[in-house]
């Protein structure tokens, strides 16, 4: 089990021996860290003191702390539910320093985005709340935009919600267009969902489940792409899982639509023949789809057309997954292993360390315009070190939310987050 | 003796630049005799004019009657909510009966774009379109211009930034064809989706920030915030709109020159625009009110061909 440092701000902290990756400049160097205060105050040949907290990074990669895109907080507090820190610590125990958050329905106001905002000054995590996208995510009204970016708003969604009206994503798409921040719609239509809880495939025939075809996702993608093109706005897609929507986006990025993407490590790891077992905590919506699906995922990480992968992060009360398959939730937790399961796979597929890393950085911070420090001198502490060829078993003792609604526990992953540095603490 | 060069007035789309010209000369001069102590003339004496309103509207009703009254035109007025078109005749024949009764002319409001040309199509006499739907009101355009050029003396060279919902407003339409036939620029400011698509074509400038077009302009038209479009999802909220298309005191005193202030009515105070720039002294507000039954005067004028020094 990790634990939670906090750094005096006398102590002095040495990253020794390890190999740096700034991907600001996207330039590998062998140097030691030396870090006070959370900030980088020399880097160099340092020589060890005994005053130093000295970390030994031999053979593993310094590089910035991660950024998620597309985190569910579920911060209720209420009993077995969870709570700042714990959100905060399966953040930092997958590398991550920044988390973008879906808001929920009630986040349609500037009130609660201050409110979020306010959080980090109490949090080792920072948090970029979004608003919803149309009032209490009925999909009928849109929110008030201006006021909630004023507040730090940094995108628009409605969550799980998908707007199904045409005419109100036009008008949304339209508006954000005055503040140049991406409009994310959940890709699927509702309808051609009709009650399907897992992939329509061969699958879902021997299972005997209603299957939600992937047609419900790329209908979807294409209107809300043609949309965006028509009116020259600005779309991020959540969460793509078939090969058609790579396809389409591939298509509309060639023609110059401002459009970016982003996949889930649960659709790059699995496929639906993984679902045999009716396991709950392998129901997301959109659903675990095809093996020729995933490939074309993992293909259009490849070729740039996926962005970035995103947790995805969504807990649920063990009273809510452990269900029938129909009526336990959506979702899964997903911070914990984001990165070791992205990595496990994307290896096998010969993507360089390089690669696989700017997914989780600069690429998620690209999209929501969010700084990353370079490391330097004088510059933010925001680090992770990672063990990149590290081969482990992921088991219950590895997860930090309250929640355990995970699909990987026992499953090997290759590539392991040793430690992350943010405001002041060390995790790891 | 002056007369427009066409029989209908339905638009500035189509109008010419000496018609435009004229409007505005003759009703400077319908001023002046508004300022005297008795401000009728016995122009339009003996001729019978229609009002036809299908459509709600409080301030281009009284405007054009006054208007007319001035001019010594009998009037007949007549409303779509209480008429026989509730009974199920059709817009053809309620206006061929109104015809019949020999009128000279119709000033008509109607809810939809295009009415004033049917009705063309129908009737033998001069049309006044009052406001179609979202295409035009000519008059009101012609008294927001004869403002600027009493106020400025010109139009020509001027910059006219006109914010608000421009895509469901007949005025923004009608100023821009007006504005630019006499030479002046002309921005839109207006949050995207109420601005329409094809809008370029008119060769408009677009801003989506209220500051950056106050900086622009010498004159600002501010159209007023249509509450009935809260709650069908155009505008998110009032605070919202406030906070980025308001012309508010603090926007107006952070500029350092003086700008001229519009608003074809009615105000939303605190919405649109604050009571404080309404009520200064860049507001010219109430002159389009009273230039309002001017231009009324001298279009009806000019096109019913009466004799202004008539006694």
């Amino acid at each position: 089990m990790k634990t939670k440092i906090i750094i005096d701000s006398n102590k002095k902290v040495l990253l020794k021996g390890g190999k740096i990756l700034d991907v600001t400049n996207d330039q590998f160097s062998n140097n030691d860290i030396l870090i006070q205060n959370g900030k980088i105050i020399e880097i160099g040949t340092i020589s060890q003191k005994k005053s130093f907290h000295i970390i030994n990074c031999k053979n593993k990669i310094i590089t910035q702390s991660f950024i998620d895109i597309h985190t569910h907080l579920k911060i209720t507090g209420v009993g077995d539910q969870e709570d700042l820190a714990s959100v905060s610590n399966a953040a930092l125990s997958g590398g991550y320093s920044k988390l973008c958050v879906v808001p929920e329905a009630k986040t349609d106001n500037p009130e609660l985005i201050e409110f979020t905002k306010s959080l980090n000054s109490a949090n080792f995590v920072t948090l970029y709340p979004m608003g919803c996208i149309t009032k209490k995510s009925k999909g009928l009204e849109i929110s008030e935009f201006g006021l909630m970016i004023e507040k730090g708003a940094i995108a628009f969604s409605d969550s799980n919600q998908p707007i199904m009206n045409a005419q109100v994503m036009r008008y949304a798409l339209e508006y954000a267009k005055m503040f140049n921040v991406p409009i994310i719609n959940h890709p699927q239509d509702i309808n051609l969902v009709n009650n399907g809880v897992m992939n329509e495939s061969p699958v879902s025939n021997i299972l005997g489940m209603n299957g939600n075809p992937s047609l419900a996702e790329s209908t979807m993608i294409f209107r809300d792409l043609k949309i965006t093109e028509y009116i020259k706005g600005k779309i991020h897609i959540p969460n793509i899982t078939s090969s058609c929507s790579v396809g389409l986006i591939k298509e509309f990025k060639a023609k110059k639509v401002d459009v970016t993407t982003e996949v889930s490590p649960i659709n790059l790891f699995f496929t639906d023949k993984n679902l045999s077992e009716y396991d709950t905590n392998l129901k997301v919506s959109p659903p675990i789809r095809s093996k020729n699906d995933k490939e074309s995922l993992i293909e259009g990480l490849r070729d740039g057309t996926i962005d970035c992968v995103a947790s995805i992060h969504n807990p649920h009360r063990e009273d809510d997954k452990d269900k029938d398959f129909y009526n336990a939730s959506y979702g899964a937790i997903g911070l914990e292993t984001a990165f070791a399961a992205t990595n496990t796979v994307l290896c096998k597929n010969n993507f360089s360390f390089k690669s696989i890393i700017k997914l989780f950085s600069i690429k998620p911070a690209k999209i929501m315009d969010i700084k990353i420090s370079e490391i330097n001198v004088d510059k933010k502490a925001e680090l992770v070190i990672i063990d990149p060829d590290k081969e482990w078993v992921f088991t219950e003792e590895d997860i930090y939310s309250k929640s355990s609604n995970t699909p990987f526990i026992n499953q090997t992953f290759k590539g392991k987050v040793d430690y992350t540095i943010n405001k002041n603490i060390l995790f790891g | 003796m002056n007369k427009l060069s066409t029989k209908h007035f339905i638009g500035l789309e189509n109008a010419t630049v000496n018609d435009i010209n004229l409007i505005i000369e003759t009703a400077l001069t319908f001023r002046e005799i508004l300022d005297r102590p008795i401000k009728k003339v016995p122009s339009l004496k003996g001729l019978n004019i229609v009002n036809l309103f299908f459509e709600n509207s409080t301030r281009t009703k009284l405007s054009f009657e006054l208007a007319e009254k001035r001019l010594s035109a009998d009037i007949l007025n007549f409303s779509g909510s209480s008429s026989s078109l509730n009974k199920g005749e059709t817009f053809r024949d309620t206006v061929q009966n109104i015809q019949a009764m020999k009128i000279d002319c119709a000033v008509m409001r109607h809810p939809i774009p295009g009415a004033c040309k049917q009705l063309t199509r129908y009737i033998d006499c001069p049309v006044v379109n009052a406001g179609d739907g979202t295409h035009e009101h000519p008059t009101q355009a012609m008294l927001d211009i004869t403002t600027i050029f009493e106020k400025f003396g010109r139009v020509k060279d001027l910059k006219v930034a006109i914010v608000g919902d421009i895509l469901h407003s007949r005025v923004a339409i009608s100023n821009i064809f007006g504005l630019q036939k006499l030479g002046a620029k002309v921005m839109l400011c207006s949050p995207p989706h109420l601005i329409p698509k094809y809008i370029q074509d008119f060769n408009v400038k677009i801003s989506h920030s209220i500051d950056e077009t106050l900086q622009w302009a010498d004159v600002v038209n501010i159209l007023r915030i249509q509450r009935e479009r809260m709650g069908i999802g155009l505008i998110p909220s009032i605070r919202e709109y406030r906070n980025l298309f308001g012309v508010t005191k603090n926007r107006l005193q952070n500029l350092d020159k003086e700008l001229v202030i519009m608003h074809p009515g009615p105000i939303n105070r605190g919405v649109e625009v604050d009571s404080y720039v309404a009520d200064s002294d860049q507001s010219v507000i109430l002159n389009q009110v009273l230039n309002g039954v001017a231009v009324r005067m001298s279009i009806l004028y000019l096109l019913l061909g009466g004799n202004i020094n008539e006694n």
